[in-house]
């Protein structure tokens, strides 16, 4: 078969790179634009995905735990990973909801991950085990440094890039809309203007209507006249020779 | 060194009895794949479904399905994969931990997709819509990326670097 190439298809692509953890995405992001664009979108559906269901996992130990006190640990992690961990990244929250960045932390959405799978084999089985998210809140706290030292700035620049095309758009929709407005009032005037011109041609029509009717019997009335006549001036003239 | 495409799996010098779908590659060569073979790929069964044909004589009467866009090289290997896979249960397209093959496949699939990287072959299991080829496809893809540095992946697949030292800076 001949060497390897650059285009590879995307499906092929996208099916090889969801085989990869988070942290390897985070990375590959390097590669190229186009990969950068399809591991940005996965890791960002990654924290979407680890903030549901550690928001799920957490209100469902919330209501088995009044019954099972065994309970109270795997809670009390959950919450700690909550507070410590996915708190500490929510600020990043904003930029990614706007689509103007990715989550670049793959390895916490792997420990994350990994901490809740935990968490939910001890809610299945009962058992405790040892979770140690303490070290992974200390790399979330440090991320959010990161992120506040390095793109914070990047990202408001993108935000009120974002809000300015947004505002654009808006202005461009507002625009249409006046001109779309003004379009239908004046199609309405027509309509009216137009109505108002074939209500008057009907007058007129049944006016000329009338007119005509009046001018036949005018005609018919003028035409018993001048038979009337007639009749009168053969009279006169028989009357005439007869005093002749 | 190319295929001998007479002698291949796929040649139309096929058994008259079998029921076999016909197909023509880019490069005009006719090739064949028995049914269970062939209905491993979405656009047959598609196209089987669109033309209406439901029974094995229409599949023996019916005109070779022209694939514009898959070399003969590759088309010889799809056919290689198809026949090995044709007894398999239908591929589970979500629930892909349900795909269970047995050690002897595994070999097999490592072995012919061992020396194959071709994005041709990439190229006919996407263009085709081979659910299991793609997939394993997919994995020796990452396969190939998994540990390996930025630099190599890039070497690997021929990619220029189209970031700008901003964006690379950014991203770091």
């Amino acid at each position: 078969m001949p060497s390897q190439s650059g285009d590879l298809p995307f499906v092929v692509l996208n099916k090889a790179l969801r085989l990869m953890s988070y942290q390897e995405l985070a990375r590959l992001r390097q590669v190229h634009p186009h990969w950068d664009e399809i591991c940005g979108q996965m890791l960002n559906s990654g924290y979407y995905q680890l903030i549901d269901k550690s928001d799920k996992l957490l209100m469902r130990l919330q209501r088995l735990v009044q019954k099972d006190p065994g309970l109270y640990y795997p809670t009390s992690v959950l919450t700690n990973i909550q507070v410590h961990i996915l708190n500490q990244v929510d600020v990043m929250r904003a930029a990614l909801d706007e689509g103007v960045g990715c989550f670049p932390y793959g390895i916490l959405l792997d420990k994350t991950f990994g901490f809740l799978k935990q968490i939910e084999d001890m809610i299945n089985s009962g058992k405790q085990t040892d979770v140690s998210w303490e070290s992974v809140a200390v790399l979330a706290k440090r991320a959010s440094m990161h992120y506040k030292d390095n793109l914070e700035g990047i990202m408001e620049e993108r935000l009120g890039e974002s809000a300015r095309l947004k505002a654009a758009h808006k202005l461009i929709r507002l625009d249409s809309f006046l001109v779309e407005t003004s379009v239908q009032k004046m199609e309405k005037d027509n309509a009216k203007t137009r109505d108002d011109i074939m209500w008057e041609m009907e007058q007129l029509q049944q006016s000329n209507e009338k007119l005509r009717k009046d001018n036949r019997e005018l005609k018919q009335n003028q035409m018993k006249l001048e038979a009337r006549i007639d009749i009168l001036e053969q009279k006169f003239k028989t009357m005439a020779r007869l005093f002749s | 060194m190319a295929p001998n495409f007479e002698e291949a799996p796929g040649s139309s010098k096929r058994l008259k009895e079998e029921i076999l779908y016909r197909f023509h590659s880019k490069e005009g060569h006719e090739f064949t794949m028995e049914k269970a073979a062939a209905e491993l790929s979405g656009v047959v069964k598609q196209i089987s479904q669109d033309l209406g044909i439901d029974d094995d004589e229409s599949i023996r009467n019916m005109k070779p399905i022209p694939l514009i866009n898959v070399s003969s090289e590759a088309f010889h290997y799809v056919v290689k994969w198809c026949e090995q896979h044709k007894t398999m249960p239908p591929w589970e397209q979500d629930k892909w931990w349900l795909n269970e093959r047995d050690e002897e496949m595994k070999k097999w699939e490592n072995e012919f997709l061992g020396g194959l990287t071709s994005e041709q072959l990439f190229d006919a299991a996407n263009y085709m819509d081979i659910k299991c080829l793609l997939d394993k496809c997919a994995e020796t893809v990452a396969g190939m990326i998994k540990g390996k540095s930025v630099e190599e992946i890039r070497e690997i697949w021929e990619l220029e670097n189209d970031f700008t030292p901003e964006e690379e800076e950014a991203m770091k």
